[in-house]
C-alpha cells in the first residue's frame, strides 16, 4: 500500500495526558494481594472456628424465621388453605404473589453467573458464588408456595406426567403446568451450575482444614479434585456449557411466570409485553437483593478488597437499567388503558390508582419508579449506604408490584356485584415471613460452611496471572 | 508520543463511487414514485408509509446503537462508531421524508375520518390521542429529539478529537445514557402514531417494543454488511479481525432472539386469550399470501439467521457474514410490511410497483446522504485514546 500521503498523526497517548482520579477505573481487586492472600482470606471465614457477632444474630433470626415456617406449614396442613385470606373473588393472593417474587429475586445469580461469564465481564468474579447460593434458597423458598397452595401438597407428584391407572394426565395447555417444568428445570441447572463451580474450592477447603471431618467432608464433595490440566479443562468446558444452558433460563422462567397471568382475559393481566417486563422486574428485584446482603456481609467479614466499589457500583447501574424498564412498562400500562378505549381496561387503571388500594399504587410508583432514579448521579451509586438503602427501597417497591398486579386487578373485575377486598391474614404474613427465615437461615448456613467467593477465580485477578493477562 | 496511523484518504474513495449512483437511483425513484402520487394517490401513500419505516428503522436503530455503545463502551463497537453516528445524522432527511406523509394521512389512518371515528364505539373513546394535531405535535417532539441527540453526540465527539480531555468524554456518556430512554419512548410511541394506529381499534403493549428491537436489528444488519464489504479496502485491510465481526454476529444474534422472542410472545398471548378485540389483528396476517409473509418471517427472520449466526465460522468471515446481514435486511423489510399493509389490504395480498418505486427512492436518496456524512473522516474513531491503543495492540486479543 503506497501512500503519498503521510500516514502517521503524531498525538500524546493516554499514558501522557493527565488525568483526573475520578476517571481512572476502580479495580475489581484492590491492590496488593497475592495467591496466598486471596485464599488465606476467604477459606478463613470457613475454617475458623468463631463468627463474627453478627453472624451469630443472621442466623437466629433464620432460625426464628424457620420455626415460624413450619408453624405455619403445620396449621396449613390440618386446617387447609382456608387459613389463607384468598376468597372469592380473588383465589390468588400470598400465596402466587410471593412464588413471584421469590422466584424474580433468584434472577440475578443466574444473570451474573450466567450471563455476564458469557458477556466476559471479570467483575462479576467475586459475586456469582454468592448470587448463585442466593438463587438456590430464593428458589427453595418460591417452591413452597405453589406446592402449598395446591391444598394437598402430598398429592403434588401429580403435576408430573407419569404413567399411573387414575387416568390421570397434567393439564399441558395451562402456563402453570409449564411453570412447574421451567421452575423445576432452573432449580436443577443453577444447583448444578453452583456445584460445579465449587469443586476446585471444596478442593482448597479439603487442603486446608484442620479437622478430620473436615477434610473428609469436603473431600467428598471434591469429587477427587486434584487440580490437574486435565481437570481443569473439563471443569472450563462443563462450566461453560452450563452457562449456555442457564442463559436461556433467566428469561424462560419469568417469561412463563408472565404467562399465568398473561394469558388470561383478567384486565390488568391480559397485556402483551408481560413477559420482557417480568424478566426485567426479576432482574431488578435479583439485583437489589444481592446488594441487599452483599453490603452487609462484605463489612461483617472484612471483604471490601474483594466486593470493591466498583461492583458496588456496577450493580446499582444494573439496578438503574432494569428500573427504567420497569417505569417503562408501568407508564405504558397506564397508556395502554386509555388507548384500548375499553370501559374495564380504563376503569382497572383508575381503580389501581385512585381504588381502594391506591396506597399500594403511589407507593409502588415511589419505590420502583422514583427512588431508583438516585442511580444516575456517580456520588450516591458509589455509596454503599445509599445503594443499600436504593435496594431496600426496591425489595418493597418488587413485592408491591406483584401485589398491585395480582389482587388488586382480581378484586374487582366486570361484575360489580361480584367486587370484594382481599387482605393477607396472619397465616398469609407469617408463611412470607417464615419464607424470608428460610431465605436468611440457608444463606447463614452457606457462608458457615462455604466460602461465599470464588477462591480459585478471584486468584484470576490478581495482576501477573494469566487470566488477568488476558492470554487465558 | 507515538504514531497512530491515519486512513483517513482510503474511506472516501472506496464508498464514495457509490454515492452518484445511489442518488441517481434515488432520484429516478422518487420521480417515479411521484408520478404514483399524482396517479393514485392512495396507492401511492400505503406504498410509502412501509417503505420509509424500512429506511428509518435503519437510521433511528443506528441512533439508539450509537448510544449504547456510548453509554457502555466495550470492543464490539469499536468498527462500527463512524457508520452508526452517519446514519444517525441522516435522521434530519428522514425529517423531510416524513412530510408527504403529513400530507397522506387520511389515506392512511382511518381515524382521520371523522365522521366514522366519532360514531365508532371504541375509537370515539381516543380521539382525545388519535387526532392530527397531536399526531404532529408528537412528531415534531420525536425528530427534534433525535436530531438534536444525534448531532450533540456528533459535537462531542469532535470536540474530544480536539482537547481529548475525558470530561468531553464524560458529557458524552451521559447524553447517551439519557438519550436511551429518550429514544425507546419515542421509538414505542412513533411506531404506536405511525404503524399501530393505522388500526385504530387494535392495541397491544409489547408492539413499541418489537419495533424498538427491530430497529436495532435494522441497524446492526446494515452496519455489519458495510463492514464487511470494507474488510479488502485499504481502510480496514489488517484492522478488521474475525474477533470484530463476530461480536457483531452475536449482538446480531442476540437482536434475532430478541425480536422473535417479543413477536411471539405477542402473539401467542393474543392467540392464547382469544379475545374478540385483539385477534382480527392476527387473522388477517396469517392467511392467503399475507400468511405466506408470515411464514418467511418465522424461517428467515428467525429461523436462518439464528442457526447461521450460531456458527463461528460464518460469523467470522466478511464474506458470509455479508449473506446473513442481507437475509436480515430483506426480512426486515419483509416484517416491516407484513406489520403496516395487512391493515388496509386484510383480504387479499398486495404490492405495488409504487412500493418498489419509494423504497429505491428514498433509498438511494439516503444512502448519498449517509456516504455523504461518512465522508472525510477515518471509518475507525481513531482519536479516541483507548482505540489507539487497541490498534497498537493489533486491535484484538485471542478472545476478545
Amino acid at each position: 500500500m503506497a501512500q503519498e500521503t503521510p500516514i502517521h498523526e503524531v498525538r500524546p497517548t493516554t499514558q501522557e495526558m493527565k488525568i483526573p482520579a475520578r476517571f481512572i477505573p476502580q479495580p475489581v481487586l484492590e491492590p496488593g494481594h497475592t495467591y496466598a492472600s486471596v485464599t488465606d482470606h476467604i477459606s478463613s471465614i470457613v475454617l475458623r472456628r468463631k463468627m463474627p457477632f453478627g453472624w451469630y444474630i443472621g442466623f437466629m433470626v433464620g432460625c426464628l424465621g424457620v420455626m415460624l415456617l413450619t408453624s405455619v406449614i403445620g396449621k396449613l396442613i390440618f386446617v387447609g388453605v382456608g387459613i389463607w385470606g384468598i376468597n372469592h373473588p380473588v383465589g390468588w393472593g400470598f400465596d402466587i404473589l410471593n412464588f413471584v417474587w421469590w422466584i424474580g429475586i433468584g434472577h440475578a445469580g443466574t444473570l451474573i453467573s450466567a450471563i455476564l461469564l458469557l458477556l466476559r465481564q471479570d467483575w462479576r468474579t467475586s459475586i456469582n458464588r454468592f448470587a448463585e447460593a442466593m438463587t438456590l434458597f430464593a428458589v427453595a423458598s418460591a417452591g413452597l408456595y405453589p406446592a402449598l397452595h395446591t391444598g394437598r401438597p402430598w398429592y403434588d407428584y401429580w403435576l408430573f406426567p407419569y404413567p399411573n391407572t387414575m387416568t390421570l394426565w397434567p393439564q399441558f395447555r395451562s402456563p402453570l403446568m409449564w411453570d412447574v417444568f421451567a421452575v423445576t428445570t432452573y432449580a436443577t441447572v443453577s444447583a448444578l451450575f453452583w456445584y460445579v463451580g465449587l469443586i476446585p474450592d471444596l478442593a482448597t477447603l479439603r487442603d486446608r482444614s484442620n479437622s478430620f471431618f473436615g477434610r473428609k467432608i469436603y473431600g467428598m464433595a471434591a469429587l477427587g479434585w486434584r487440580g490437574s490440566a486435565k481437570h481443569w479443562y473439563r471443569y472450563e468446558t462443563a462450566y461453560l456449557l452450563l452457562a449456555g444452558l442457564s442463559t436461556p433460563l433467566v428469561l424462560s422462567v419469568h417469561t412463563i411466570v408472565s404467562f399465568d397471568f398473561a394469558v388470561a382475559q383478567v384486565p390488568g393481566w391480559h397485556s402483551t409485553f408481560f413477559p420482557p417486563y417480568f424478566v426485567a422486574g426479576a432482574v431488578y428485584a435479583g439485583f437489589a437483593m444481592v446488594l441487599t446482603l452483599a453490603i452487609p456481609f462484605r463489612k461483617l467479614f472484612h471483604l471490601e478488597d474483594f466486593i470493591t466499589i466498583k461492583h458496588l457500583e456496577n450493580m446499582g447501574k444494573v439496578m438503574l437499567a432494569t428500573g427504567l424498564i420497569v417505569f417503562y412498562a408501568y407508564a405504558l400500562e397506564a397508556f395502554f388503558a386509555y388507548y384500548s378505549g375499553n370501559t374495564i381496561e380504563r376503569y382497572m387503571m383508575m381503580n389501581r390508582a385512585f381504588g381502594p388500594y391506591w396506597k399500594m399504587y403511589w407507593m409502588l410508583i415511589l419505590c420502583n419508579g422514583v427512588a431508583p432514579q438516585m442511580m444516575w448521579f456517580k456520588r450516591l451509586r458509589t455509596s454503599p449506604g445509599w445503594l443499600f438503602f436504593t435496594a431496600m427501597f426496591v425489595n418493597v417497591g418488587m413485592w408491591l408490584e406483584r401485589f398491585v398486579i395480582i389482587p388488586v386487578s382480581l378484586h374487582r373485575d366486570f361484575l360489580p356485584s361480584s367486587w370484594g377486598m382481599y387482605h393477607g391474614t396472619v397465616w398469609d404474613w407469617g408463611m412470607f415471613l417464615g419464607s424470608i427465615g428460610l431465605f436468611i437461615f440457608l444463606l447463614f448456613l452457606f457462608v458457615r460452611v462455604l466460602p461465599m467467593i470464588s477462591i480459585f477465580e478471584m486468584r484470576t485477578l490478581i495482576p501477573g496471572s494469566h487470566a488477568a493477562e488476558g492470554t487465558e | 508520543m507515538t504514531e497512530v496511523p491515519v486512513r483517513g484518504a482510503a474511506p472516501s474513495a472506496h464508498i464514495g463511487r457509490f454515492q452518484k449512483p445511489a442518488l441517481i437511483v434515488g432520484v429516478i425513484g422518487l420521480a417515479a414514485s411521484a408520478l404514483g402520487w399524482l396517479l393514485d394517490p392512495q396507492e401511492f401513500f400505503r406504498a410509502y408509509l412501509p417503505s420509509y419505516l424500512f429506511w428509518f428503522s435503519i437510521v433511528a436503530g443506528s441512533l439508539a446503537v450509537l448510544m449504547l455503545q456510548y453509554t457502555t463502551g466495550g470492543e464490539w463497537g469499536l468498527m462500527i462508531r463512524r457508520p452508526l453516528g452517519a446514519a444517525a445524522r441522516t435522521m434530519m432527511l428522514m425529517a423531510v421524508f416524513f412530510l408527504p406523509l403529513l400530507i397522506g394521512m387520511k389515506h392512511l389512518y382511518p381515524w382521520t375520518n371523522l365522521d366514522w371515528a366519532r360514531h365508532d364505539e371504541v375509537v370515539s373513546q381516543k380521539l382525545g390521542y388519535l387526532n392530527w394535531v397531536r399526531f404532529l405535535a408528537f412528531a415534531v417532539v420525536y425528530f427534534l429529539c433525535w436530531i438534536v441527540w444525534a448531532w450533540r453526540i456528533r459535537a462531542l465527539s469532535l470536540k474530544f478529537y480536539e482537547d481529548r480531555s475525558p470530561f468531553t468524554d464524560l458529557a458524552r456518556r451521559r447524553w447517551a445514557a439519557a438519550g436511551l430512554p429518550m429514544i425507546v419512548l419515542t421509538l414505542t410511541f412513533a411506531s404506536i402514531d405511525w404503524m399501530m394506529s393505522i388500526e385504530p381499534k387494535w392495541n397491544s403493549t409489547m408492539y413499541g417494543i418489537t419495533f424498538t428491537v427491530g430497529c436495532g436489528l435494522s441497524a446492526f444488519a446494515f452496519v455489519t454488511f458495510f463492514l464487511s464489504r470494507m474488510a479488502d479496502t485499504p481502510a480496514m485491510a489488517g484492522i478488521l479481525k474475525p474477533s470484530h465481526l463476530r461480536d457483531l454476529g452475536n449482538l446480531m444474534l442476540a437482536f434475532v432472539m430478541f425480536y422473535a422472542y417479543t413477536a411471539f410472545s405477542e402473539f401467542l398471548l393474543i392467540w392464547y386469550a382469544n379475545i374478540h378485540e385483539e385477534i382480527p389483528h392476527y387473522l388477517i396476517r396469517e392467511h392467503g399470501g399475507w400468511g405466506f409473509l408470515a411464514l418467511m418471517i418465522v424461517l428467515f427472520h428467525f429461523f436462518l439467521p439464528f442457526f447461521m449466526l450460531l456458527m463461528r465460522s460464518i460469523k467470522d468471515r466478511p464474506d458470509t457474514i455479508a449473506i446473513v446481514t442481507v437475509v436480515v435486511i430483506v426480512m426486515r423489510y419483509v416484517a416491516i410490511y407484513w406489520l403496516v399493509a395487512p391493515s388496509w389490504y386484510g383480504e387479499h395480498f398486495h404490492y405495488s410497483i409504487w412500493n418498489l418505486t419509494s423504497l429505491i427512492g428514498i433509498g438511494g436518496i439516503w444512502l448519498y446522504a449517509f456516504i455523504d456524512q461518512l465522508k472525510g473522516q477515518t471509518i475507525i474513531p481513531i482519536h479516541e485514546t483507548w482505540v489507539e491503543e487497541a490498534i497498537r495492540e493489533g486491535a484484538v486479543r485471542v478472545n476478545a
